[in-house]
């Protein structure tokens, strides 16, 4: 028997793609939101939310399904462009996914916003080269999701709580979302908001508005 | 589905590294884990046994080294192992978020031949 030693970083192939899509955009200066949640919470929503409010910005959506282009069909009917990629087998975007959209871009963008596959699970151990990670939670999905699904909401820059307005249909209890959420991630305060009812957003396109005034030039 | 890649990633970087070797009948891949990587063995295991068909590792078994989940206080910097990142410092009671030392690894450590 012969032994060979390997010790490589299963997750640095994509680390490697990852940070060569944070080079481009950084050399673009462009910023860039990788959206993540459950199937369902309102990526696509808060997204609409969000081009609605920033009219003035060049914007680039991106979005990861497993199958279908159903989400895209929606923000090119706000004349913003879009991408749409297919995992087909695959339950996250990962960096080369990202990478071969780059290839593709033709212009400049302010901002990229990418809709990451339903998931809360696998896309958090996937850097696309973003510069910040939103996490959406709904009040339907419960309280407890951190305690569940830890890695995401400790990796995550923003968490947003939408469709506050079915609070009274909920048990959803703040106090230990953020109990939780003090054991995790101590820098995130969750923003509630419902895209429904249009509420909270400000703040959210506030929180967007001072990353971009972050960036050089 | 989430180890389904990861499986792939793992062929992938032992193909790159054997690559204009030359090697004999690989029958073991030993591989490090963390009980907070967020992947699980079993589903990765699975994986395996179907993605190596047809390929030079088809003889091959995964032999997993589980880390454990060792936590450091920010409080009064005592180490310790927890079964999750959802823990209470038994010296100083503090019970807030702690720095994890280890247990989110996933490295592949060696291969062996027959
Ligand atoms: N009541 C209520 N419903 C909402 C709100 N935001 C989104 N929804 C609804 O929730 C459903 C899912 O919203 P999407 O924005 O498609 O969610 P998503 O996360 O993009 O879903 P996937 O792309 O399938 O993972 C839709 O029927 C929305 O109309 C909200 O604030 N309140
Ligand atoms: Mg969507
Ligand atoms: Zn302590």
């Amino acid at each position: 028997m012969k032994k060979i030693n390997v010790m490589q970083d299963v997750l640095s192939s994509n680390e490697i793609i990852a940070l060569k899509n944070h080079e481009y955009f950084k050399k673009n200066n462009t910023i860039v939101f990788n959206i993540m949640s459950s199937p369902g919470s309102g990526k696509t929503s808060v997204i609409l939310e969000t081009i609605k409010k920033l009219f003035n910005y060049k914007i680039l959506v991106i979005e990861g399904d497993i199958a279908g282009d159903i989400d895209a069909k929606k923000i090119e009917k706000s004349g913003t462009d879009v991408y749409q990629i297919n995992t087909f087998d695959s339950c996250h975007l990962n960096a080369s996914m990202i990478n071969t959209v780059i290839q593709k871009i033709k212009k400049r963008y302010d901002l990229i916003l990418i809709e990451n596959v339903g998931n809360l699970i696998c896309p958090v151990e996937y850097n696309l080269g973003e510069d910040y990670k939103i996490v959406i939670l709904s009040v339907p999905e419960g309280h407890d999701k951190p305690v569940k699904y830890p890695k995401i909401f400790e990796k995550a820059n923003l968490l947003l709580i939408n469709k506050i307005d079915l609070m009274d249909f909920s048990d959803f209890d703040f106090k230990k979302l953020n109990e939780t959420l003090k054991k995790l991630n101590k820098n995130l305060q969750p923003v509630k908001i419902s895209c429904k009812k249009s509420l909270g957003i400000e703040e959210w396109i506030n929180w967007i508005k001072e990353k971009i005034s972050l960036l050089p030039g | 589905m989430h180890e389904y890649s990861i499986t792939e990633s793992i062929i992938k970087i032992l193909k790159k590294e054997l690559k204009g070797k030359k090697i004999d009948k690989i029958v073991k891949i030993n591989i490090i884990i963390g009980k907070y990587s967020g992947y699980s063995s079993e589903s990765i295991d699975f994986y395996f046994e179907i993605l190596k068909k047809g390929t030079i590792f088809s003889s091959a078994k995964l032999n997993f080294i589980i880390r454990d989940i060792e936590l450091e206080c920010p409080e009064c910097s005592n180490k310790f192992t927890a079964d999750s990142v959802f823990a209470t410092c038994k010296n100083c009671g503090y019970d807030e978020k702690f720095n994890v030392i280890s247990g989110k690894e996933l490295l592949i450590e060696s291969l062996e031949t027959e």
